[in-house]
C-alpha cells in the first residue's frame, strides 16, 4: 500500500468516527433534552402522578438508544463542555423562569425547560461528541 | 528498501488482512467511539446493503473482533460492540497507517531531531 492509499483510508476513517460520534451525541443530548422538558411541563400542569411515567419512559428511552457513544472523561475540553453545559442550563431555566414570570406569560416552567433543553443540545452535545471522539482513540478530533 | 524493511516494529504491526476491507475499516471506525451500535443504525451509518453487512459482522464476530447481543428490551435487535481485542487491532491497524504516510514524508532530519531533544 501506498502513502497515498493510506492516508485516504485513514481520512476515511476519521470521517466515519466522527460522524458516528456525532450520531451517538445527538442522540444522548436528545434523551437528555426530552427529559428536561419532560420536568418542565409535568410542574407546569401540576400532575406529579406523572413524573414517574415520564421518569419511566426516560429510562426507556436511555436504553433504547440505537448508539451509546463511549465517554472518555478524560478529554478536559470536553468534560468542561459537557459539565459547564448542564451549569449552564440550570442558569438558563431559572433566568427564562425569572423573564416569563415577569411577563406574565403562562407555562413558565416549560418555557425555561425549553431554553434549558437548547443550551443540552448545542452544549452539551459539543462536549458528548468530543469525549466520544476520544474514546475512539482521539483520531477523530485531531485530524 | 521498504519502510518495512527500516522499520523492526513493521513485522508485529503488518496491515491485518481481515480488516484491510474497505467496509470493514468503515464499520469499525463507526464502532470505535461506541460502546455498542445497532445493526439498522449500523447499517445506515456504514452505507452497505443488509446481507454485506451481516456477512461481515460474522465473519469478524468469528475472529472476535466484534460482539454481537441482543437488547434486552427487544431481543430481535442486534447490538453489535467492538471487543477488547478488536479495539486494540483496530489501533495498530491506523497505527500502521500512520506509519506508512509518515515513512512517505520521510526520516526526522538529525539537526532537526537534535533540536528537539535539546528542549
Amino acid at each position: 500500500m501506498d502513502s497515498d492509499e493510506a492516508a485516504a483510508r485513514l481520512a476515511r476513517t476519521d470521517r466515519s468516527t466522527r460522524l458516528s460520534a456525532r450520531s451517538g451525541a445527538w442522540l444522548t443530548a436528545a434523551v437528555v433534552a426530552a427529559a428536561v422538558l419532560a420536568v418542565g411541563v409535568v410542574v407546569d400542569l401540576g400532575l406529579v402522578w406523572l413524573s414517574g411515567l415520564v421518569a419511566l419512559g426516560v429510562a426507556g428511552l436511555w436504553g433504547a438508544r440505537a448508539l451509546r457513544p463511549r465517554l472518555d472523561w478524560s478529554d478536559r475540553v470536553g468534560s468542561a463542555l459537557v459539565v459547564g453545559g448542564a451549569v449552564l442550563a440550570v442558569v438558563a431555566y431559572l433566568g427564562v423562569q425569572l423573564a416569563v414570570r415577569a411577563a406574565g406569560w403562562p407555562a413558565p416552567h416549560t418555557c425555561s425547560a425549553l431554553a434549558a433543553a437548547v443550551v443540552v443540545l448545542v452544549v452539551c452535545r459539543a462536549g458528548f461528541q468530543r469525549l466520544a471522539s476520544t474514546g475512539a482513540g482521539a483520531r477523530g478530533r485531531t485530524r | 528498501m521498504s519502510a518495512e524493511a527500516d522499520d523492526p516494529e513493521g513485522a508485529s504491526t503488518r496491515l491485518d488482512p481481515l480488516l484491510h476491507e474497505p467496509a470493514r475499516l468503515t464499520l469499525l471506525a463507526t464502532l470505535a467511539p461506541a460502546e455498542y451500535v445497532e445493526f439498522s443504525a449500523l447499517l445506515r451509518l456504514v452505507g452497505v446493503s443488509k446481507s454485506a453487512l451481516s456477512k461481515h459482522v460474522s465473519a469478524l464476530a468469528e475472529a472476535g473482533i466484534v460482539v454481537v447481543t441482543n437488547a434486552p428490551t427487544d431481543k430481535r435487535v442486534r447490538r453489535i460492540a467492538l471487543s477488547e481485542q478488536g479495539r486494540r487491532s483496530f489501533d495498530a491497524y491506523l497505527r500502521r497507517l500512520e506509519q506508512i504516510v509518515r515513512s512517505a514524508r520521510g526520516p526526522v532530519r538529525p539537526a532537526a531531531a537534535e533540536h528537539d531533544g535539546g528542549r
